[in-house]
Formats: structure tokens, C-alpha cells, sequence
């Protein structure tokens, strides 16, 4: 088993949240994710439509829709806070360091541009080579930069937030208290016997009295804890304005350093390959020179042979072969020119041969035959593993270290759908990737994942290693998924999830899955469950876990196929599974 | 129902009278053998072919031949594009079909006339070609035949009338063909336009998309109800109340049937979908791909919902799929496609126990397992047709191998195949052997 303390952790999704802006208010479609993605390892995120994975990846690339607000969290990548950088920044990380290969193969790809286009558009939008080395080499100074200011504003935010909070909470006592009355005063509009509405209309005078004295205490109360609240509010505000101001030159200073240090690269690396170009010019002169005085001598020794010799024809012949050797000569010279200023060029910028070159070789590396007539045709003349192969080969043209797959083969045939997942297996392997893999398939989530986190509006509810989650499965919502799908080996009745997925705009109280839980508890309803740990690599949020809960059992059906599958690979105990 | 008893009678006379193989009933071809067997489906020698421009032909379906049994369940997988929803829509008759045709209780539904033409077609020209022949053969004779006195023209005379006389045969021959096959155009078209609606109603169909087949602006009351008023069903107050039965059925409230489709969610529009179909009270339904759309804990709904149908109904169902653990679960028969070909066809049981054709082995190999022990050692089987087969010198047969197992082969992958069969017995013996000597039971 690999131990996961010690691994780099490339891309880390903290307690994220967003909602997306409908006519009918915000509708919460992700609520806390957290999860920390490995170096080389593969995260299958798993869950029903509309439990949030599509958006939570969108959010990493940055391409949520406007109408979508991220009102909590953060998703860290190379000392970067992603959801809090601008859209001229993400040109550098989107598709260069995060890839992302689409859901529906028909509808991602520009049915009326060719497929070679597609591929090479990417690499030709930032062909500067020299504005990427400069991005490159000053990004961890501007990030520390921008963070700084990031840091100042949350931290002001965050304590304005409380006082918000806190009158917010004062209102609604006062609101409660002027409702009573109003019940009141409405229940003695109804009734209409006089010694009861008489005997009403002393309690309501009573509230009144109550209520009015209550009022000015929350009032009060209201007024100090404002007044306190602004003053701390006031200090911190003062404090991180304080320390913004003390680091932002020191800051700054680095900036310029590095920013200073970068163009010096830049020259430099200008003035080598500027060296190395003229280098190259003076030794194809020098040649050239040697070659023309060597031509012309024995141009010269031929010409003359032409008056003397006894066949003149023949001389004649002699002398224009030669000459016609000698233009040819010239023009590979020609030729050799132009060739090195062409790679002169190339270090600054990619050219479009380039370009096609790099998706030649990408198309032949996703498996596409004849990748030279496939590169010149349009999209409908792809069957749907092709077109599902171009989109993946888009994705790959920049090499990302982090590939997000969202339901890559969900549209496809189950032999399609082998050949795409071994092949992002074998690319992973060989370019030491880190995969995001979005699905709903449980097969192809065990054929591709080492670690598994189950999602259920908008929430993680288990996360573990892909062992764990399948043959020691904790949550209702993880048995419920695992015993609805048919198996091979069996023809058991399943299992069925009764219902549906909770609508999100008014997310259910407690735990979302509990009106669909046959296990579910009476604190279900009332809280909702925290993460309780099982492993150092397997969390589950069930009130099930807690200690006062009364002890379950998983479904039958859900524990026979663990049996079975465990004696099949010739396991007797779940405790000699890795991992346990 | 009503409806039942209508049918029986249209059947009466032919059952109490006693008639040969093949008759008409009405006017509509009838097969009685296949009626009264326990056959209620028969499609044979299937083509749909799809015009694509340019006299280019989509050959979506060829050749494919078969029989469901009343309260069976079938399956048809196989990738996409390779003729299964053509098949089925093919037997509902959505498509006129090129040739072949398809019996639904003995009666002739769908046919096509394709090879009838071709027949009138190539009779014409191979009797041309020959008359051709013959009247070289005769100039040549003639030319060599002098022509001077009596008895050589007695002679000449003689040929001449010998091979005018084979000519006029094989004219005869063709006009004879050609009546023929045009009367039996004429009575495929005659059947196409005479088929009793009341027995098309029968066989239903539930579609693949959920979205997509219901009308976005009636309400499902509607929906469900057109199929109803087709068949002249037109007393609303009784029809709300089948439609509130067939609501209540499908697992939706009765009070849903005002509402309109965009109101619903996937899985509920699918029972929307399953509703329409069963209110017409179907002996045979298609279902094409139902749950493929659909969410994984819905997809478990809807399939227990099919089988609670099929138990209630005695439905005799045909399902249509490309994810071979679902066809395995819910099927006891099933046939592999293979563009546009069936290459292989068995008992649920049988077709993973003896995996013959090699496409057939690949479909199985390619099964995501939720099993991540066995999923990650998982050796896949590629299927190129080009390496697989040879049949340059004998073209494959659609034929049985065991009893109840079809394949796509010719002889010597036959004797192949019963080499491989007996392997894999050996092999199950064995493993069935292991785990009777541990003890287990599974």
C-alpha cells in the first residue's frame, strides 16, 4: 500500500462552495468540498447527476458559468488560491498545467473547423515562447504578491461578516417576539366568546408589556455587541491593513528582483541563441566562400579547356554540368540559410509547422490511424472513440501535470470505452499525471481509481482508497450505490435507491441522503454528520460511525459480492487486503 | 379485456376449420405452424437497407434471423451502429423494411420486396444472356448449312424451329417469373396496408431517450391516451381511469397526468415513457436501451419496475442494449450483433459459459466490473475481423453449434469452436471443483 503521508500533494480543494443564481433564488450545488489530490495518483470522484462533481471540477479549470458565485473556500495549486485569480492569469495554468478532457465528445469539439485546426489552436494562441519563460519565472513572487492583498481582503471580510452575523441574529429574536404578538392578537380576532377574548386580551397586554421590556433589552444588547464587534472589526481591519503594508514592499521588492532577474534570463537566453544563430551564418559564409573559389578555378580550367580540346561538344557538355552542379551548391545554401533562421525563429515563437508537428505526434499517441488525413477532416467524419480520442489529444498537446476527466466515457460503447480508459492508464504511466476521473460508473471507477470519493448533494460522504471503498464500505449512500447495479455473477433483485436527489435550492436539514435512507437515524434528520475517521486514508460522514449509534450491518446483497469478489482474487480475509 | 376477446374471435374460424400451412386470414398472409406453436415472434432473413445518396446503400441490418417465445425475455447487444435499433423499430414497423419479413402471432406484419425484385431482375438477364447464347450457337449452325437443295432446307428449316423453340421456353420461363414474384410484390404490399391495428397494438415500444420521445406540448394524460383513441377508445371517463391505473403502476401519482413532460425528471419520464406503452395492455414490448439515459440509482428502478411488469403482465419483452450485465441480469436469451449481423446467439447462461465468436469474447471482456481486485488485472480482448477470420474460400452460416447456440461461422471454425467449448468445460469442472472442495457456496 502507498503511504499517503509522505506524497506530494499537487492540488488541494478546501471546503469549497458555490451556488449558482436561478429565478428562484441560489441553489447550492456544491456545499464544503475538501479533498487533496496526490502527485501520479488517480481521484475518481463519483456520484448521481447533480450531486456537484462536474462543477467542482469546472471550478478548478475556471470555466464555471457567470452565472455561478463561489461564496466559500479555496483550491490551491503551486501556492495559488484558483478561484481568486483573474482570467488573463488562468491562461497560464488552464490547459498548460490542468488539462481537462469533456463529457460529451459530439458537442465539445467545432463541427465546422478541422480537426488539425482544433488541436494546434491552443499551442498557436500562446505561441510566444519568450511571454510563457517570463510568466514562468516570476510566477511564485507575483502569486506571494497577490496573496498578500488577497490575505488583507479576506481577513477584513471575515470579521465584517460577524457583525453582520450577529445583527442578523438580533432581528430575528425581536422578529419572533413581534410574531408572538401578532398570533396573539389574530387568535382573539377569532374567537368570539367575550369572557375568553376578555381573558386573551389581558395576556396580549401582558406580552405587550413583556415584549416591550424584552425588545429593549435585545436591542440593547444589539447595540453593544455591534459596538464591540465594530471595534474589533476596526482592530483587525487595522492589523491586516498593518501587515499588508509591512509586507507589500518587501514584497514588491522581490517582485522587481525577480521580475529584473527574469528579463536578465531572457537577455541572456536572447543573446545566446542570437550567438548561436550567428555562429552558425558565419560558418555557412565561410563555407560558401570556400566552395565558390574551389568552383571557380576549375570553372575556369574547364572554360578554357573548351577552345583547345579536340571535341568541342564534349568540352562544352563538361563545362554546363559543372556549372549546373555549382547553382545547385548555391541553392542548398540558400536553402541551409533559411533553414537557420528558421530555428532561430522557432526559440522565440512556435511556428504552425511546429504545431502540426506536436498534434502529428499526439494524434499517433491517442491511438488515431493516419493521423496526416485524419488531421485535415472535419469532426463528423469521426465515429464517437475518435472524436472522444481528439478531444483527449486536445487536452494532452500541452502535457498538464493534472488531467481532470469529466465522464470521458459515459456517451461511449463498452469496447470504446476500454480502449479510452487503458489508454489514459498508459498515458498516466508514462507521463506521471495526476487524474481528477469524474464518473458514475462504479466498473469503471474500480478499473481506474486509487483513491475514491463518493459525492451526494453537493458533499463528499466517503473518501478512501479504491480497496476500502469497495470492499469496506461505510456510508448507506455508498452499499446503496454499490447494490443497485446488476452483477454478472447473480440475479438477485436489486436493490433500488428509492426517490431522487434532493432539489438543492432549499438543501434538506441534517444529512442530505437521510429521506432515502432505510438506515437512516432520528439525528439524521436534525444534524448533519461529521467526517469520522476509520483509517488514516478512509473517512465516512454517517451518524452511523458515532459511537451512540446502534450497530448496523451492511445489505446482504452488498456483503456477498464483497465475499465473493475477495475469494475470487483469493483473499480469505478482509483484514490481508492492502490497505487494511 | 374487451379488446382480447375481439382478437379471438378474428381467430375462431381458422382454428375451428383446420387449414394448411400457409393461408390468408383476411386477406394478411398467416402462418398456422407459427401460431400455434409457442413462437410469438419470427422475424426471418431481415434487411434494412438505408439509401445514402449517390446509389449508396447503408446496409444497416443483413441477414438476421429469429424467434422470441411467448413470456421470454430477449436480448440484442452489441456496439452502436450496429443494427439493433434498427431491428427493433424494423419489427414495430416504424421503417418499411427492405426484404425479409416479420410474423407477430402467425400474421405477416412487415415484409420487404427487395429480393423479389432483384429475383425478376436477374431472371431477365440471365435469360437474355442465354438467349444470346442460343442465337450464336444457331447463326453459327445456319452458317455452315449449305442451302441448295430440298432436304437441306427441310433441315434448315428444322434448327431454325428447334432453337426458336427453346427461345420461346425461356421467354415463358421469364414472363412466368416475373407474374410470379409481381403477385407476391402485390400481396406484400396488399399486407403491409391490411395489417389488423388491433393485433399491431399488441407490440409496444419504449424508447431510448427519455427526453426526446415525449411530445413537450400535450400532458401525459395525452401522451398516454392517443394510443387509446387510435384504437377507437373514445369514452374519456373510462380512459381516465386506465390511465390512472397505468400511472399508479409505473410508480407516479395519479394526479401527475395533467402535468407536462418538462416537469418530470429523467427516470420519471421514462415510466412516462413505460406508462404510454403498457396502457395498451402490450402482449410484446420492445424496450430500446430504456435505462442507458438514466442515472445509476434510477437505473435500478426502472429495471426492477420491468421486471414487476413482466411478472404481472406476462409480458414477453425484448430488450435492446449495449452494457452485457444488465442483458445478463434481465434476459434469458441473447443474440450479439455485429454490424448489422448476428454472429452469435444463446441462452443467457450458455453465452458466458461458451463464449464462441470472437466479438463475443471482446463484448465480455470489456465488462467494467465495481470489482477493483480482478478490474485492474483485467486482460482485454481485441476483435479485428480482418485477422479472426478467413473467408476467402467458404462464406460463414448463421448455424446451431449445441442446441439452443447459434454462431456466425463456417465449417472449420466450427470444428474450432467445439474444440474451445470442450476446454471450457473442462475448465468450469475444475473450478467448480475447487470451491465445492473449500466449501462454499456461491
Amino acid at each position: 500500500m502507498t503511504d499517503y503521508s509522505n506524497k506530494e500533494v499537487i492540488l488541494s480543494v478546501r471546503d469549497l462552495k458555490i451556488s449558482f443564481k436561478t429565478d428562484e433564488g441560489l441553489v447550492n450545488a456544491v456545499r464544503g468540498v475538501s479533498f487533496d489530490l496526490y502527485k501520479g495518483e488517480t481521484l475518481c470522484i463519483v456520484g448521481e447527476s447533480g450531486s456537484g462533481k462536474s462543477v467542482t471540477s469546472k471550478t478548478i479549470m475556471g470555466i464555471l458559468p457567470a452565472s455561478a458565485v463561489i461564496e466559500d473556500g479555496q483550491v490551491m495549486f503551486e501556492g495559488e488560491d484558483l478561484t481568486k485569480i483573474d482570467e488573463s492569469e488562468f491562461h497560464r495554468i488552464r490547459g498548460h498545467k490542468i488539462g481537462m478532457i469533456f463529457q460529451d465528445p459530439l458537442s465539445s469539439l467545432n463541427p465546422i473547423m478541422k480537426v488539425g485546426k482544433q488541436i494546434t489552436e491552443a499551442m498557436l494562441v500562446n505561441h510566444n515562447r519568450l511571454n510563457r519563460m517570463y510568466d514562468n519565472l516570476i510566477s511564485k513572487e507575483e502569486a506571494s504578491f497577490k496573496n498578500n492583498k488577497v490575505r488583507r481582503d479576506s481577513r477584513i471580510a471575515q470579521a465584517e461578516s460577524k457583525i453582520e452575523e450577529s445583527d442578523e441574529e438580533h432581528a430575528e429574536k425581536l422578529n419572533a417576539l413581534t410574531r408572538k404578538e401578532k398570533d396573539l392578537a389574530f387568535e382573539i380576532d377569532e374567537t368570539k366568546d367575550p369572557k375568553a377574548k376578555a381573558d386573551l386580551k389581558s395576556q396580549y397586554m401582558a406580552l405587550v408589556k413583556e415584549n416591550k421590556e424584552a425588545s429593549a433589552l435585545i436591542k440593547a444588547d444589539m447595540k453593544k455587541t455591534h459596538h464591540e464587534l465594530s471595534l474589533l472589526a476596526k482592530k483587525e481591519k487595522k492589523a491586516a491593513k498593518a501587515e499588508y503594508r509591512k509586507d507589500k514592499p518587501i514584497l514588491k521588492k522581490e517582485l522587481a528582483i525577480s521580475k529584473k532577474n527574469a528579463n536578465k534570463e531572457l537577455a541572456k537566453y536572447k543573446a545566446l541563441k542570437k550567438a548561436e544563430y550567428q555562429k552558425k551564418l558565419a560558418d555557412l559564409n565561410k563555407e560558401e566562400k570556400d566552395l565558390n573559389k574551389q568552383y571557380s578555378d576549375s570553372l575556369a580550367l574547364l572554360k578554357r579547356n573548351i577552345s583547345t580540346a579536340a571535341s568541342k561538344t564534349l568540352a562544352k557538355k563538361a563545362y554546363d554540368d559543372k556549372c549546373q552542379e555549382f547553382e545547385n551548391k548555391k541553392k542548398e545554401f540558400v536553402d541551409k540559410k533559411e533553414q537557420a533562421g528558421i530555428d532561430y525563429q522557432k526559440c522565440f515563437t512556435i511556428t504552425k509547422k511546429e504545431a502540426k508537428e506536436a498534434a502529428l505526434n499526439v494524434m499517433k499517441e491517442v491511438g488515431i490511424p493516419q493521423p496526416e488525413i485524419r488531421f485535415k477532416q472535419y469532426p463528423f467524419e469521426f465515429s464517437g472513440g475518435m472524436r472522444q480520442r481528439i478531444v483527449i489529444a486536445i487536452a494532452l498537446t500541452a502535457n498538464p501535470e493534472v488531467l481532470i476527466c469529466d465522464e470521458p466515457t459515459t456517451a461511449l460503447d463498452v469496447t470504446i470505452q476500454a480502449q479510452i480508459l487503458e489508454l489514459i492508464n498508459k498515458l498516466k504511466r508514462e507521463r506521471n499525471m495526476s487524474i481528477i476521473f469524474i464518473t458514475h460508473d462504479l466498473g469503471v471507477v474500480a478499473n481506474m481509481a486509487d483513491r475514491v470519493a463518493v459525492m451526494y448533494a453537493g458533499k463528499i460522504v466517503e473518501v478512501g482508497t479504491a480497496n476500502e471503498i469497495f470492499y469496506d464500505p461505510r456510508h448507506p449512500y455508498t452499499w446503496a450505490l454499490l447494490s443497485s447495479i446488476p452483477d454478472i455473477d447473480s440475479k438477485e433483485k436489486l436493490e433500488a435507491i428509492p426517490g431522487t436527489p434532493p432539489y438543492l435550492l432549499n438543501p434538506p436539514k441534517g444529512d442530505a441522503f437521510a429521506a432515502r435512507n432505510k438506515y437512516a437515524l432520528a439525528v439524521d434528520f436534525k444534524e448533519e454528520p461529521p467526517f469520522f475517521k476509520i483509517t488514516d486514508t478512509h473517512y465516512a460522514a454517517t451518524w452511523l460511525l458515532d459511537g451512540r449509534a446502534p450497530k448496523t450491518e451492511k445489505p446482504r446483497i452488498v456483503s456477498q459480492r464483497i465475499k465473493a469478489s475477495l475469494e475470487r482474487a483469493g483473499i480469505k480475509n478482509e483484514s490481508e487486503l492492502e490497505g487494511k | 379485456m374487451n379488446q382480447n376477446s375481439k382478437e379471438n374471435n378474428l381467430l375462431e374460424p381458422i382454428l375451428t376449420k383446420g387449414l394448411e400451412k400457409e393461408m390468408d386470414v383476411n386477406g394478411v398472409s398467416y402462418k398456422k405452424d407459427l401460431a400455434l406453436s409457442d413462437t410469438l415472434l419470427s422475424v426471418r432473413h431481415l434487411k434494412m437497407f438505408f439509401d445514402m445518396g449517390q446509389d449508396k446503400k447503408l446496409k444497416a441490418v443483413h441477414n438476421v434471423s429469429f424467434d422470441i417465445k411467448k413470456g421470454e425475455c430477449f436480448g440484442l447487444v452489441g456496439e452502436s451502429g450496429c443494427g439493433k435499433t434498427t431491428t427493433g423499430r424494423s419489427i414495430i414497423r416504424l421503417y418499411h423494411i427492405t426484404s425479409g419479413s416479420v410474423y407477430f402471432k402467425g400474421f405477416r406484419v412487415n415484409a420487404g420486396s427487395r429480393w423479389n425484385e432483384k429475383e425478376i431482375k436477374w431472371s431477365k438477364i440471365k435469360g437474355n444472356n442465354k438467349i444470346k447464347e442460343i442465337r450464336q450457337k444457331e447463326k453459327a449452325e445456319l452458317a455452315e448449312m449449305s442451302n441448295t437443295t430440298p432436304e437441306d432446307q427441310i433441315n434448315y428449316r428444322k434448327t431454325k424451329a428447334f432453337y426458336e423453340e427453346q427461345i420461346t421456353n425461356i421467354q415463358n420461363h421469364i414472363s412466368e417469373v416475373r407474374k410470379e414474384q409481381i403477385n407476391k410484390i402485390k400481396k406484400i404490399k396488399y399486407d403491409d396496408s391490411h395489417v389488423d391495428s388491433k393485433l399491431m397494438s399488441k407490440m409496444q415500444m419504449i424508447f431510448q431517450d427519455p427526453i426526446d420521445s415525449l411530445d413537450p406540448r400535450m400532458t401525459v394524460e395525452e401522451i398516454i391516451e392517443e394510443g387509446l383513441k387510435i384504437q377507437g377508445h373514445r369514452n374519456h371517463a373510462k380512459n381516465h381511469q386506465l390511465i390512472c391505473e397505468v400511472l399508479e403502476e409505473v410508480g407516479l401519482r395519479a394526479d401527475y397526468a395533467s402535468r407536462y413532460p418538462n416537469e418530470f425528471s429523467g427516470g420519471q419520464r421514462q415510466r412516462i415513457g413505460i406508462a404510454r406503452a403498457v396502457v395498451m395492455n402490450p402482449e410484446f414490448l420492445i424496450c430500446d436501451e430504456p435505462i442507458s439515459a438514466l442515472d445509476v440509482s434510477i437505473r435500478a428502478q426502472i429495471i426492477n419496475l420491468l421486471n414487476d411488469l413482466k411478472e404481472n403482465h406476462g409480458l414477453t419483452l425484448m430488450f435492446i442494449a449495449h452494457d452485457l450485465s444488465v442483458v445478463k441480469y434481465f434476459c434469458d436469451r441473447i443474440a450479439v450483433m455485429y454490424f448489422g449481423e448476428m454472429v452469435e446467439m444463446a441462452t443467457s447462461d450458455e453465452l458466458f459459459a461458451h463464449p464462441l465468436h470472437p466479438y463475443t469474447r471482446a463484448l465480455l471482456s470489456a465488462i467494467p466490473k465495481p470489482d477493483p481486485l480482478s478490474e485492474k488485472k483485467r486482460q482485454r480482448i481485441v476483435y479485428n475481423p480482418a485477422k479472426e477470420h478467413d473467408y476467402r474460400k467458404e462464406k460463414p452460416t448463421f448455424q446451431e453449434i449445441l442446441p439452443g447456440h447459434w454462431v456466425l461461422a463456417n465449417s472449420t471454425e466450427i470444428s474450432k469452436y467445439q474444440e474451445m467449448i470442450k476446454e471450457d468445460d473442462i475448465k468450469n469442472a475444475k473450478k467448480e471443483a475447487e470451491r465445492q472442495a473449500k466449501g462454499l457456496e456461491y
